[in-house]
């Protein structure tokens, strides 16, 4: 995942900065300490290094250029890049998007001293990849919980003092998506002779599809672990570009299932038996979806859901409950 | 209250000691009709008679001995040391002799010796008569230093040193003779080993001993005007010195600076500035800075003088830096 480099905040009142040299170039090999470029700011030129491995993807500013604190001035990517860039600002056609970076933001303490005073030469970074902080600010951060290397990554300027665990404290924490969004997976595999058979016995019986057999035992698993009063299937097998609709087919005798239109799905059943794919791990509709593949003798069947679409326990009954169906379906019509 | 002068507030002291107890006696040069050069004992030799107010030639180890040898039997000298940079005529008297005759005797002798001298530059004395060797004494075990910053420590710090059964050695701020202060009329001792805080703040301890107080106060006035809060604080006594009211104050404010009129190398600011950092370095935002005169001889030349201590805008300059955050760097 490639890593963006920003212009670091360097003083309170310091909004844009002056790269004064590049000490890497487009392609170049970085790691983590290595100085990225100089910048002057209103008293020193400090050297800022870099805070990820990689490569030098791109450089978005050129030497002599003024980047605001905050823009994206260098992208870091893990491999090397093929195709390396070096760009100027002023070439740019829209402006990059500044990095919402709330270590400019003039932080408000209760001490409100500390935001009247005049701004001092910034510190110079460690060179030895050392992070300087005030023993007070070492302490609150363990205290606290907090990480200096967060606001190392930001670009803050060493050394870290008690004001700066304010910055950090305010930053955005990196979006996570809620726990009911997560996508969860379980496995299972079975032999496939028992459905096989199960089949060829049927098959001198009745003529049912065997879209509809698998809805069947998918309902009827699915029943029994939340014993729902109206379950519906979907079965999906692209490879044929088919898709039908099933309500309640583990209730209607094998030999009458009905396809229905329109309703709300309670499972996605996704057949590529006849495909080659032996494996699969799709998720992400609006209901959970197992998906069902052939590899060899075995079904690989894969059940993908939100914990918002199901509980784990339901999750884990109905998968199982499906394998043990496809494994001996003689069982599931007793 | 009413308002006297350092000057008075000594003379005050040492005249209420004398009259409550006969062993006291003083010792130095014109010391008696001529009541110093800086006056400050006017009118004692008038009350006490020359046997109890004795002028000497000039002879700083010999009248220091003397008095050594008399605290030894049965008397309480106080010696007065015209100017403090005489004190290396008499370190023998006062760091082999009078410091350590107590512990080296087993306890059986004491001396009960107060050396009343002084320190500052800015007056046009030259180096020889200008310097601030407090930290020389400090240095010795069985000595403690007093050093009065206004008229009020200075009476109380010297009823305290008199009635001490060990040497004391005072310095008054031979600038501030005639700077008055509020003092009472009523007895008052001020003990040794306590701190004084003048004025409460938030961001930044300054510590200042002697004129020096005086310096932190100005400065925390100008930082102030700044929306900088500073806590001023005076040990007043050296030796012992108040390490916990150091702390409590370094720990709340997490900033300190040291002021003192000793040289900036190897000096007070040094002693005091690493007892906070070993003591109270986990609540530190800052290293704890010191600032003494410059590590050179005192220029006679005024305007170089002036520029040798530490002024009220160099200690805010130096404040503000340690707000920024910004780095100290080796000269």
């Amino acid at each position: 995942m490639p890593h963006d480099v920003i212009m670091p905040a360097l003083g309170m009142t310091q909004d844009t900065g002056l790269i004064v040299a590049w000490h890497k170039q487009p392609g170049d090999a970085v790691s983590v300490g290595d100085v990225l470029f100089e910048v002057e700011t209103d008293k020193a030129t400090m050297e800022v290094e870099a805070a990820h491995e990689g490569f030098i993807e791109t450089l978005l500013a050129g030497e002599g250029e003024e980047a605001p604190v905050g823009q994206v001035i260098a992208v870091i990517s893990q491999s090397k890049p093929d195709n390396p860039i070096q760009s100027r600002l002023s070439e740019s056609d829209a402006p990059a998007e500044p990095v919402a970076n709330v270590a400019q933001e003039p932080v408000t303490k209760q001490d409100t001293a500390s935001e009247k005073t005049p701004p001092a030469a910034p510190p110079q970074a460690a060179a030895d990849g050392r992070i300087l902080a005030s023993p007070k600010t070492r302490r609150l951060a363990l205290e606290q919980g907090l990480n200096l290397l967060d606001l190392v990554a930001d670009g803050v300027p060493q050394p870290f003092h008690v004001r700066d665990l304010e910055t950090l404290k305010n930053r955005p924490v990196a979006s996570e998506r809620s726990r009911g969004d997560s996508l969860s997976q379980l496995t299972a595999s079975v032999s496939n002779a028992g459905f096989a058979g199960f089949q060829n016995w049927l098959a001198d019986k009745a003529d049912v599809p065997t879209n509809a057999i698998l809805a069947a035992f998918a309902a009827a698993s699915l029943r029994a672990a939340n014993h729902a009063e109206v379950i519906n299937i979907r079965v999906d097998q692209p490879t044929l570009a088919a898709t039908a609709a099933f309500a309640n087919p583990d209730l209607n005798p094998l030999s009458q299932i009905d396809s229905g239109e329109a309703m709300p799905v309670s499972l996605i059943l996704r057949d590529l038996t006849s495909s080659r794919i032996t494996g699969s791990a799709t998720g992400g509709a609006e209901a959970p979806v197992l998906t069902l593949c052939e590899d060899g003798d075995a079904f690989v069947l894969t059940l993908n859901y939100t914990h918002q679409q199901a509980d784990d326990e339901i999750a884990i009954q109905l998968l199982d409950g499906f394998a043990a169906r496809l494994d001996e379906p003689l069982r599931h019509l007793l | 209250m009413r308002e006297i002068t350092l000057s008075q507030a000594v003379n005050e002291a040492l005249a209420e000691e004398m009259r409550r107890d006969p062993t006291t006696f003083i010792i130095g040069e014109d010391v008696a009709e001529a009541g110093t050069p800086f006056k400050v004992l006017s009118g004692l030799v008038e009350e006490f008679g020359t046997e109890r107010v004795v002028d000497t030639p000039i002879a700083e180890p010999g009248f220091m001995g003397i008095a050594v040898g008399a605290a030894m039997t049965g008397a309480r000298p106080i010696v007065d040391l015209m100017f403090g940079d005489f004190i290396f005529l008499i370190m023998d008297q006062l760091c082999n002799q009078a410091a350590k005759t107590h512990y080296m005797s087993g306890g059986r002798l004491s001396v009960p010796l107060v050396l009343r001298t002084n320190l500052g530059a800015t007056r046009r004395s030259a180096a020889q008569h200008s310097q601030s060797l407090h930290a020389l004494v400090a240095h010795i075990p069985g000595l403690m230093v007093a050093m009065p910053s206004s008229a009020y420590e200075a009476k109380g710090l010297m009823k305290t040193a008199i009635r001490e059964n060990n040497p004391v050695v005072i310095f008054e701020d031979k600038l501030m003779y005639n700077d008055k202060a509020p003092v009472p009329e009523e007895e008052y001792l001020i003990p040794f080993g306590v701190a004084n805080v003048l004025r409460e703040g938030t961001d930044i301890t300054l510590v200042g001993t002697s004129s020096m107080v005086q310096v932190c106060q100005k400065a925390a006035e100008i930082l102030a005007a700044e929306g900088i809060s500073a806590e001023v604080i005076d040990p007043r006594t050296i030796v012992p010195l108040d390490e916990e009211g150091l702390l409590k104050s370094a720990k709340k404010t997490s900033r300190v600076i040291v002021v003192d009129e000793g040289h900036q190398s190897y000096g007070v600011t040094a002693e005091i500035a690493s007892r906070i950092n070993e003591k109270a370095f986990y609540y530190l935002d800052a290293p704890v800075l010191r600032m003494g005169a410059m590590d050179v001889p005192i220029p006679f030349s005024p305007a170089l003088e002036d520029i040798t201590v530490p002024t009220p805008e160099g200690v805010a300059a130096n404040a503000r830096k340690l707000m920024s955050g910004e780095m100290i760097h080796a000269a």
